[in-house]
Protein backbone atom coordinates (compact mmCIF):
# COMPACT_ATOMS: atom_id res chain seq x y z
CA UNK A 1 0.00 0.00 0.00
CA UNK A 2 1.82 3.36 -1.19
CA UNK A 3 0.93 6.80 -0.69
CA UNK A 4 -0.15 8.86 -3.92
CA UNK A 5 0.39 12.13 -2.47
CA UNK A 6 4.58 13.27 -2.10
CA UNK A 7 5.42 16.65 -1.52
CA UNK A 8 2.84 18.49 -2.85
CA UNK A 9 1.57 16.31 -6.11
CA UNK A 10 -1.09 13.58 -6.18
CA UNK A 11 0.35 10.66 -8.36
CA UNK A 12 -1.59 7.92 -10.20
CA UNK A 13 0.42 4.81 -10.41
CA UNK A 14 0.35 2.41 -13.15
CA UNK A 15 1.97 -1.03 -13.37
CA UNK A 16 5.33 -1.27 -15.19
CA UNK A 17 6.67 -4.99 -16.61
CA UNK A 18 9.62 -5.33 -14.09
CA UNK A 19 12.90 -6.13 -15.11
CA UNK A 20 14.03 -8.28 -12.48
CA UNK A 21 11.30 -10.69 -10.27
CA UNK A 22 10.88 -9.26 -6.87
CA UNK A 23 10.90 -5.83 -7.69
CA UNK A 24 7.78 -3.97 -8.62
CA UNK A 25 7.77 -1.45 -10.82
CA UNK A 26 5.31 1.80 -10.42
CA UNK A 27 5.32 4.57 -13.67
CA UNK A 28 3.34 7.36 -12.49
CA UNK A 29 1.17 8.96 -15.46
CA UNK A 30 1.69 13.08 -13.69
CA UNK A 31 5.73 12.38 -14.49
CA UNK A 32 6.56 9.01 -16.09
CA UNK A 33 9.41 8.74 -13.75
CA UNK A 34 9.68 5.09 -13.00
CA UNK A 35 9.20 4.19 -9.05
CA UNK A 36 11.58 0.98 -7.32
CA UNK A 37 9.95 -1.16 -4.69
CA UNK A 38 13.64 -2.36 -3.90
CA UNK A 39 15.02 0.86 -4.16
CA UNK A 40 12.36 2.87 -2.29
CA UNK A 41 11.90 5.38 -4.27
CA UNK A 42 11.99 7.06 -7.89
CA UNK A 43 15.02 5.76 -9.73
CA UNK A 44 13.92 7.57 -13.53
CA UNK A 45 12.49 10.43 -14.27
CA UNK A 46 11.88 14.13 -12.82
CA UNK A 47 10.78 12.14 -9.53
CA UNK A 48 13.64 10.29 -9.35
CA UNK A 49 15.50 10.30 -5.39
CA UNK A 50 12.33 10.75 -3.77
CA UNK A 51 10.91 7.68 -1.57
CA UNK A 52 8.37 5.56 -2.29
CA UNK A 53 5.86 5.72 1.28
CA UNK A 54 4.61 2.81 2.43
CA UNK A 55 1.40 2.96 4.21
CA UNK A 56 0.86 0.14 6.79
CA UNK A 57 -1.42 -2.24 5.40
CA UNK A 58 -2.75 -6.43 6.48
CA UNK A 59 -3.29 -9.43 4.33
CA UNK A 60 -5.94 -11.57 5.80
CA UNK A 61 -8.91 -13.24 5.42
CA UNK A 62 -11.77 -11.28 4.80
CA UNK A 63 -13.76 -12.81 7.69
CA UNK A 64 -10.84 -11.54 9.90
CA UNK A 65 -11.01 -8.23 8.67
CA UNK A 66 -14.59 -7.76 8.96
CA UNK A 67 -14.85 -8.66 12.52
CA UNK A 68 -12.47 -6.73 13.56
CA UNK A 69 -14.09 -3.32 11.29
CA UNK A 70 -17.75 -4.46 10.97
CA UNK A 71 -17.93 -0.99 9.40
CA UNK A 72 -15.68 -1.58 6.72
CA UNK A 73 -15.67 -0.58 3.33
CA UNK A 74 -14.76 -2.67 0.29
CA UNK A 75 -13.96 -2.32 -3.13
CA UNK A 76 -16.69 -3.51 -5.35
CA UNK A 77 -16.19 -7.24 -6.29
CA UNK A 78 -16.06 -7.64 -10.63
CA UNK A 79 -17.98 -9.19 -12.44
CA UNK A 80 -15.68 -11.90 -13.07
CA UNK A 81 -13.70 -14.55 -10.19
CA UNK A 82 -10.83 -12.21 -10.57
CA UNK A 83 -7.26 -13.83 -11.05
CA UNK A 84 -6.45 -16.77 -9.31
CA UNK A 85 -3.59 -16.12 -6.28
CA UNK A 86 -1.72 -18.26 -4.07
CA UNK A 87 1.15 -17.63 -2.46
CA UNK A 88 4.03 -17.73 -4.77
CA UNK A 89 7.70 -17.54 -3.90
CA UNK A 90 8.10 -13.69 -3.32
CA UNK A 91 6.77 -11.17 -1.03
CA UNK A 92 3.18 -10.02 -1.53
CA UNK A 93 3.09 -7.50 -3.20
CA UNK A 94 5.14 -8.11 -6.20
CA UNK A 95 5.15 -8.79 -9.93
CA UNK A 96 4.52 -12.82 -10.42
CA UNK A 97 7.03 -14.86 -11.82
CA UNK A 98 6.60 -16.97 -15.36
CA UNK A 99 5.85 -20.04 -13.89
CA UNK A 100 4.12 -19.57 -10.06
CA UNK A 101 4.15 -22.58 -7.95
CA UNK A 102 1.22 -23.88 -8.21
CA UNK A 103 -1.78 -23.59 -4.40
CA UNK A 104 -1.08 -22.10 -1.34
CA UNK A 105 2.38 -23.11 0.39
CA UNK A 106 1.91 -22.11 4.05
CA UNK A 107 5.01 -23.74 5.45
CA UNK A 108 7.82 -21.57 3.92
CA UNK A 109 5.48 -18.45 3.97
CA UNK A 110 6.80 -16.03 7.59
CA UNK A 111 6.82 -12.24 8.15
CA UNK A 112 9.56 -9.62 7.37
CA UNK A 113 9.57 -6.01 9.06
CA UNK A 114 12.30 -3.74 8.88
CA UNK A 115 13.19 -0.34 10.77
CA UNK A 116 16.16 1.51 10.61
CA UNK A 117 18.80 -0.78 9.49
CA UNK A 118 17.37 -3.73 11.02
CA UNK A 119 15.24 -6.53 9.28
CA UNK A 120 13.78 -9.31 11.01
CA UNK A 121 12.23 -12.56 8.92
CA UNK A 122 10.27 -15.41 10.86
CA UNK A 123 8.25 -18.49 9.57
CA UNK A 124 4.04 -18.41 10.35
CA UNK A 125 5.38 -21.66 11.56
CA UNK A 126 7.19 -20.45 14.32
CA UNK A 127 5.19 -17.53 14.82
CA UNK A 128 2.63 -19.79 15.84
CA UNK A 129 4.54 -21.43 18.51
CA UNK A 130 5.01 -18.25 20.32
CA UNK A 131 3.30 -16.02 22.36
CA UNK A 132 0.73 -13.67 20.79
CA UNK A 133 2.09 -11.01 20.62
CA UNK A 134 5.92 -11.46 20.49
CA UNK A 135 7.67 -8.14 21.48
CA UNK A 136 10.43 -7.23 20.67
CA UNK A 137 12.97 -4.07 19.38
CA UNK A 138 14.06 -3.73 15.91
CA UNK A 139 16.23 -0.50 14.77
CA UNK A 140 14.83 1.56 17.52
CA UNK A 141 11.54 0.01 17.15
CA UNK A 142 9.16 -1.02 19.81
CA UNK A 143 6.92 -3.89 18.01
CA UNK A 144 4.26 -6.29 18.83
CA UNK A 145 3.93 -9.06 16.54
CA UNK A 146 0.93 -10.93 16.12
CA UNK A 147 0.21 -14.20 14.17
CA UNK A 148 -3.63 -15.45 13.49
CA UNK A 149 -3.23 -19.21 11.73
CA UNK A 150 -7.36 -19.01 10.38
CA UNK A 151 -6.62 -15.74 8.86
CA UNK A 152 -3.00 -17.18 7.66
CA UNK A 153 -1.87 -13.73 8.74
CA UNK A 154 0.63 -11.94 11.15
CA UNK A 155 1.03 -8.17 11.38
CA UNK A 156 2.87 -5.93 13.76
CA UNK A 157 1.87 -3.09 15.84
CA UNK A 158 3.47 0.09 17.81
CA UNK A 159 2.91 -0.13 21.75
CA UNK A 160 -0.29 2.24 20.88
CA UNK A 161 -2.09 -0.44 18.43
CA UNK A 162 -1.06 1.14 15.53
CA UNK A 163 -0.40 -1.14 12.82
CA UNK A 164 3.48 -1.41 11.42
CA UNK A 165 4.65 -1.78 7.86
CA UNK A 166 5.57 -5.23 7.55
CA UNK A 167 5.19 -7.81 4.80
CA UNK A 168 4.06 -11.45 4.39
CA UNK A 169 6.68 -13.27 2.48
CA UNK A 170 8.51 -16.05 1.55
CA UNK A 171 12.66 -15.92 3.24
CA UNK A 172 14.32 -15.86 0.24
CA UNK A 173 12.16 -13.05 -1.85
CA UNK A 174 12.44 -11.30 1.58
CA UNK A 175 16.15 -11.58 1.65
CA UNK A 176 16.33 -9.76 -1.82
CA UNK A 177 15.13 -6.76 -0.32
CA UNK A 178 17.14 -7.13 2.75
CA UNK A 179 20.36 -9.61 2.74
CA UNK A 180 21.17 -8.75 6.08
CA UNK A 181 18.11 -9.85 8.23
CA UNK A 182 18.06 -11.83 11.34
CA UNK A 183 15.67 -14.31 12.64
CA UNK A 184 13.77 -14.07 16.20
CA UNK A 185 15.97 -15.32 19.51
CA UNK B 1 -22.61 10.36 -36.10
CA UNK B 2 -21.67 7.73 -33.76
CA UNK B 3 -18.76 6.99 -35.53
CA UNK B 4 -17.60 10.36 -35.45
CA UNK B 5 -18.64 10.68 -31.70
CA UNK B 6 -16.23 7.35 -31.13
CA UNK B 7 -13.09 9.36 -32.92
CA UNK B 8 -13.48 12.66 -30.99
CA UNK B 9 -13.56 10.95 -28.06
CA UNK B 10 -10.57 8.98 -28.29
CA UNK B 11 -8.64 12.02 -29.15
CA UNK B 12 -10.04 14.02 -26.62
CA UNK B 13 -9.18 10.65 -24.18
CA UNK B 14 -5.18 11.52 -25.49
CA UNK B 15 -5.01 15.32 -25.35
CA UNK B 16 -5.93 15.39 -21.67
CA UNK B 17 -3.12 12.43 -20.53
CA UNK B 18 -6.01 9.37 -19.99
CA UNK B 19 -4.09 6.53 -19.08
CA UNK B 20 -2.96 4.30 -21.80
CA UNK B 21 -0.47 1.20 -22.64
CA UNK B 22 2.86 3.24 -22.98
CA UNK B 23 6.77 2.44 -23.07
CA UNK B 24 9.15 4.75 -20.46
CA UNK B 25 13.07 4.57 -21.38
CA UNK B 26 15.50 5.67 -19.08
CA UNK B 27 19.02 4.38 -16.93
CA UNK B 28 18.60 2.55 -13.70
CA UNK B 29 20.63 0.08 -11.33
CA UNK B 30 18.81 -2.77 -11.69
CA UNK B 31 19.69 -3.13 -7.88
CA UNK B 32 21.79 -0.91 -5.49
CA UNK B 33 25.20 -0.87 -5.99
CA UNK B 34 25.06 -2.05 -9.25
CA UNK B 35 26.20 -0.83 -12.56
CA UNK B 36 23.33 1.30 -14.32
CA UNK B 37 21.94 -0.36 -17.21
CA UNK B 38 19.54 1.14 -20.23
CA UNK B 39 15.76 -0.20 -19.36
CA UNK B 40 12.52 0.35 -21.28
CA UNK B 41 9.70 -0.43 -19.91
CA UNK B 42 5.89 -1.30 -20.91
CA UNK B 43 2.99 0.39 -18.92
CA UNK B 44 -0.14 -0.90 -18.13
CA UNK B 45 -3.11 1.44 -16.97
CA UNK B 46 -4.63 0.25 -13.59
CA UNK B 47 -7.94 1.01 -12.29
CA UNK B 48 -8.34 4.30 -10.71
CA UNK B 49 -11.30 5.39 -7.91
CA UNK B 50 -12.52 1.71 -8.26
CA UNK B 51 -16.64 1.69 -7.03
CA UNK B 52 -16.77 0.72 -3.29
CA UNK B 53 -20.01 -1.42 -1.14
CA UNK B 54 -20.62 -2.18 2.29
CA UNK B 55 -19.27 -5.39 3.89
CA UNK B 56 -23.17 -6.92 3.68
CA UNK B 57 -23.16 -5.59 0.09
CA UNK B 58 -19.71 -7.30 -0.51
CA UNK B 59 -20.94 -11.06 -0.64
CA UNK B 60 -17.29 -12.20 -0.53
CA UNK B 61 -16.79 -15.66 0.83
CA UNK B 62 -15.01 -15.71 4.61
CA UNK B 63 -11.76 -17.30 3.37
CA UNK B 64 -11.29 -15.20 1.11
CA UNK B 65 -7.84 -13.27 0.68
CA UNK B 66 -8.22 -9.57 1.18
CA UNK B 67 -5.91 -6.26 1.79
CA UNK B 68 -6.83 -4.27 4.68
CA UNK B 69 -5.65 -0.97 5.81
CA UNK B 70 -7.47 1.77 8.40
CA UNK B 71 -6.81 5.52 6.67
CA UNK B 72 -8.05 8.65 7.98
CA UNK B 73 -10.11 6.77 10.60
CA UNK B 74 -11.88 5.14 7.58
CA UNK B 75 -11.22 1.20 7.24
CA UNK B 76 -10.98 -0.10 3.94
CA UNK B 77 -10.33 -3.48 2.00
CA UNK B 78 -9.29 -4.90 -1.78
CA UNK B 79 -10.08 -8.19 -2.35
CA UNK B 80 -6.31 -9.70 -3.19
CA UNK B 81 -8.49 -11.97 -6.60
CA UNK B 82 -9.26 -8.67 -8.19
CA UNK B 83 -6.20 -6.81 -6.91
CA UNK B 84 -4.20 -9.41 -8.47
CA UNK B 85 -5.40 -8.34 -11.86
CA UNK B 86 -3.46 -5.19 -11.68
CA UNK B 87 -1.00 -5.60 -9.46
CA UNK B 88 -1.38 -2.24 -8.00
CA UNK B 89 -4.86 0.31 -7.84
CA UNK B 90 -5.34 4.03 -7.23
CA UNK B 91 -7.73 4.77 -4.86
CA UNK B 92 -8.65 7.43 -2.17
CA UNK B 93 -9.95 6.58 1.40
CA UNK B 94 -11.49 9.58 3.40
CA UNK B 95 -9.11 12.35 2.08
CA UNK B 96 -6.14 10.44 1.34
CA UNK B 97 -4.78 9.05 -1.58
CA UNK B 98 -3.48 5.43 -1.65
CA UNK B 99 -2.33 2.84 -3.84
CA UNK B 100 -3.17 -0.52 -2.99
CA UNK B 101 -0.89 -3.62 -4.24
CA UNK B 102 -0.19 -6.92 -4.12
Amino acid sequence: MYARRVEDRELTFDFADGLLNNNLLIVDRETDSVWSQLHGKAVIGPMGGKPLTVIPSIQTTWKFWRERHPDTRVMKPGDTPGRPYHYRNRPVGQPSRKNPKKGHDLSALGFGLAFGDEALWVSLEDLAKRNNPVTLTLGGQSVRLFHDEDAMTAWAEDDDGNLLVGVLAYREGWRDFHPESKGLP
Amino acid sequence: MKTTLFYLSLSMAATIGFAQERTVRGVMQPRPGAPEEDVEVAVHPVPVNPPSVSADEAGLPDDDLVLGVVVDGKPMAYPIRYLAMSEILDDRVGDTPIAPSW
